[in-house]
């Protein structure tokens, strides 16, 4: 080998290498760090609170868990630039101004800015939402207490008779719903950087325990180690998903993404029925493997799909779609979980198209109908 | 080390489009090529409790993905229907009147109650494509439901396999029977109202054998490609220019080849069962040759001997004198008709002077000798064959010359009473006679000719056994 092709080579290695440190980041679900980043003794440094309060918070005495803060606290930016608290580490989900750190305008669930713009665009864990009343799609399930999660996210819920859920308000009536407190999950060590998180012992997926498969059950995925702060094809979140045979209820899917949603939603894919024609838009049903739907094939972080219990779940993001291999429709496919720039927490501005003459994410998997 | 600095330059640009690079969008389809995807005039629905906001075209408009918007389901209420719909597909009523909820296509193609902003007109072929002045009907559901119609049971349990017997896949059972000769999805305004917005590039039709293609928006896909030479367009009302937009344009090279597309149902293989008749519809061979064993002659089959037709053919600029093959809209409409078998209220340049309200001969009607029977057929054949007014400037609608005097003549004049019943003027016992002065009971026209015909109904030994139709 001569000098010249060794220094090639080893130039070539060069990039690359840095190619994967530049695009490989570094994120533990796990809270690491000084104790002092999130808990306080005294609530006190030199005559001073020691509270990280979000726009709006005046509470500025101690907090359980002696935190620093709501989760808001931790979890906003008062500024649209910042997706990670520089002192915590904690995602950002709340920027005060519009989130331009990336075109999806979030991480992946999106952002909470745009709740505030119009009650249309997210979940609002402010204040009471001006539209509606109660969770659209609710199931009317009894017995979840006052002010319970399918009524608002802002009050805190009471009279439940679960000490776990009773005082759960604004996040935590989705993320740790039946654990005291914030603990039980920020320290749960679910390992570092992109990783599945499937069990109770890792803290589910996101934090994201119960729901509608009931006790004992939480989401299951791959986390992305910056939340999509990037993203791309290989880049990306994975759900669990489950197509159910012989009729669609939500009750059973197991820790899936959409039997979580469908905890208040359920009646969206209620009687959907088992194939087309479909009632309603079917959610966790594998992709058609012929006609236009056999177009998707390379994963859009636009329009996630579910994975089947049989994807190689350790392995990492796939950037392959195929129905073939059981993936699945979903209602992430369609929505972000917090907010949206867009009506009803759509991906992508679907009430505005075609006029708006922005990307459908409709077309996506309906890649006729563009 | 210059190399190796364009190596590293070539990768260090790889890796940034790694990074900006998104995954591919969908590729481009034909939906918002298509008329109910048209941002200026697609699908909008206004209703109670739908948002003034979506956009036009947009595919809520039709679909509703939960069956509801905002927790309640704007109207039409009532979900949740299949394929998402705003309402069912279709309601399986057998005969008209149709109502508004028989069809979820009616919320929108309707008259005063439409659900489409701002309200739109739809109007017949006749009056789309033959010039036809008359503004009525200018909605599809009442063309439906008009005297005779496209029964859209019938069409519906024909492409779903669940009658008849056909040559194409099955769609799927809860199909709109509109489905079987348009995709919603692709179907494109060619349209000729108002004058001059004809686009022969665009089409609304798709074939039930190619359902996911438009068909007659390609030049292959045209009469003049398919029936080369022999398709002379008929007169667009009241002028010299041609169907199906008024234009010099006379082979059918701006008109979809209607016939490939009827006959993808309407042939002379497929049985298909019409409720409104009681029978099964006659099968229609429209493509064979072959004189008297052949197809029909309005088809590719030929004349016997020569035709007396009027003009446009009579002078065609194609140069032929037989063998015009004619398109099923020259003289049937799509949808609905004020005359029965759907026969089109304007053909070749002029209104039909009557109404046809009948064509079905009564018992006995082609018994020989038959007694008097309706001619009212007449008032569509005379719109392009040359009846006695315009033979001899005799009576409209009365057809002696052809049947007896034309050099094409099947039968002689002077044995009338071996077929027709009463009148005067001679007749039977071979006297000189004329059509001028002769005088018989008219035989219904539909004894001998509809498709598929010959004279079979004639008496023994005047049978000539020719193709009629």
């Amino acid at each position: 080998m001569t000098s010249k092709v060794r220094k090639t080579i080893i130039i070539i290695s060069l990039v690359a290498l840095l190619t994967v440190v530049l695009t490989y980041g570094i994120a533990d679900a796990k809270v690491t760090g000084p104790c002092s980043n999130c808990h306080t003794m005294h609530n006190s440094q030199q005559g001073a609170h020691m509270q990280y309060l979000a726009p709006g918070e005046e509470d500025i005495g101690p907090k359980g868990a002696l935190l620093r803060g709501t989760c808001l606290g931790c979890h906003t930016a008062t500024d649209g630039s910042t997706w990670k608290s520089s002192i915590t580490g904690a995602p950002i989900v709340f920027n005060t101004s519009e989130p331009v750190f990336n075109e999806a305008k979030g991480l992946a669930a999106g952002n909470f800015y745009w709740v505030q713009t119009e009650d249309t665009k997210g979940h609002n864990i402010f204040s009471q939402d001006s539209k509606l009343s109660v969770a659209p799609g609710d199931m009317g399930f009894s017995g979840c207490g006052t002010n319970n999660c399918h009524t608002n996210f802002h009050l805190a819920v009471s009279g439940t008779g679960n000490p776990a859920l009773d005082g759960k308000q604004g996040c935590t009536k989705c993320h740790m719903v039946n654990t005291v407190g914030p603990k039980g999950f920020h320290h749960k060590d679910d390992g570092t950087g992109t990783k599945y998180v499937d069990t109770a012992e890792k803290g589910w997926y996101r934090f994201l325990e119960g729901h509608m498969s009931g006790s004992g059950h939480g989401v299951a995925g791959i986390e992305d180690d910056d939340w999509q702060y990037t993203y791309s094809s290989t880049d990306h979140n994975e759900y669990l998903g489950s197509q159910v045979s012989g009729g669609y209820g939500f009750g059973g899917l197991g820790n899936t993404m959409t039997a979580y949603c469908t905890g208040c939603h359920g009646v969206f894919h209620d009687n959907q029925g088992t194939a087309s024609p479909w009632l309603r838009h079917p959610s966790d049903k594998i992709l058609p493997t012929s006609g236009e739907y056999a177009a998707y094939t390379t994963y859009d972080p636009l329009v996630p799909v579910a994975r089947p219990s049989s994807f190689d779940w350790e392995g990492g993001p796939s950037s392959m779609v195929s129905g073939t291999h059981g993936d699945m429709v979903m209602c992430l496919s369609c929505h972000r979980a917090h907010a949206s720039p867009y009506f009803k927490m759509m991906r992508w501005d679907y009430r505005g198209w075609p006029g708006s003459g922005a990307t459908n994410g409709c077309n996506v998997c309906h890649t006729s109908k563009n | 080390m210059r190399r190796n600095i364009i190596l590293i330059s070539i990768l260090l640009c790889g890796m940034v489009l790694c990074w900006i690079l998104y995954p591919d969008r969908a590729s481009s389809g034909p939906y918002l090529d298509s008329a109910h995807g048209n941002t200026s005039y697609g699908v909008k629905r206004s209703a109670t409790g739908f948002p003034a906001d979506y956009a036009k075209g947009n595919c809520a408009h039709c679909h509703e993905q939960h069956a509801s918007i905002g927790g309640a389901e704007p109207d039409p209420a009532g979900g949740p229907d299949k394929f998402l719909l705003m309402s069912p597909n279709f309601s399986g009523k057998t005969v008209i009147p149709y109502i508004q909820s028989d069809s979820v296509c009616f919320y929108c193609h309707y008259g005063s109650g439409t659900l489409q902003s701002p309200a739109f007109n739809n109007y017949s072929y006749s009056i789309t494509f033959g010039g036809n002045p008359d503004a009525t009907p200018n909605n599809i559901f009442n063309t439906f439901n008009s005297t005779s119609y496209h029964n859209l049971y019938d069409v519906y349990r024909f492409i779903a396999g669940l009658s008849g017997s056909k040559s194409f896949p099955n769609f799927p059972a809860d199909s709109n029977p509109c489905s079987g000769c348009h995709n919603v999805h692709i179907a494109k305004k060619s349209c000729g109202k108002p004058a001059g917005s004809y686009d022969p590039t665009k089409s609304a039709i798709s074939r039930p054998t190619g359902h996911d293609s438009l068909w007659g928006d390609d030049d292959i896909e045209r009469l003049k490609t398919n029936f080369t030479s022999y398709y002379q367009s008929p007169y667009w009302y009241g002028s010299w220019n041609y169907e199906p937009n008024n234009s010099p344009v006379y082979d059918g090279s701006n008109l979809p080849d209607y016939n490939t597309f009827c006959t993808d149902c309407h042939n002379n293989t497929n049985i298909i069962y019409s409720t409104a008749l009681g029978r099964y519809l006659r099968a229609i061979d429209w493509v064979t040759p072959g004189g008297e064993t052949g197809g029909d002659k309005h088809g590719k089959n030929d004349a016997t001997n020569g035709i007396d037709i009027d003009n446009p053919y009579a002078s065609s600029p194609l140069g032929i004198s037989v063998g015009f093959v004619l398109a099923c809209t020259d003289c049937h409409e799509p949808h609905g008709a004020p005359n029965v078998m759907l026969i089109r209220q304007v053909v070749n340049g002029g209104v039909l002077y009557r109404t046809i309200s009948s064509v079905t001969p009564t018992a006995g009607d082609c018994t020989p000798p038959f007694p008097a029977g309706s001619k009212e057929l007449g008032y569509l054949c005379n719109r392009c064959h040359m009846d006695d007014a315009d033979a001899f400037g005799g009576t409209a609608n009365k057809w002696c010359y052809i049947h007896h005097e034309s050099t094409d003549r099947p039968y002689p004049l002077n044995q009338c009473g071996f077929c027709h019943s009463g009148g005067d003027g001679g007749g039977g016992g071979g006297e000189s006679m004329s059509c001028e002065t002769v005088s018989r009971n008219p035989i219904n026209c539909n004894c001998c000719h509809f498709h598929g015909s010959d004279d079979n109904a004639a008496p023994d030994g005047r049978r000539t056994n020719r193709r009629t139709f």
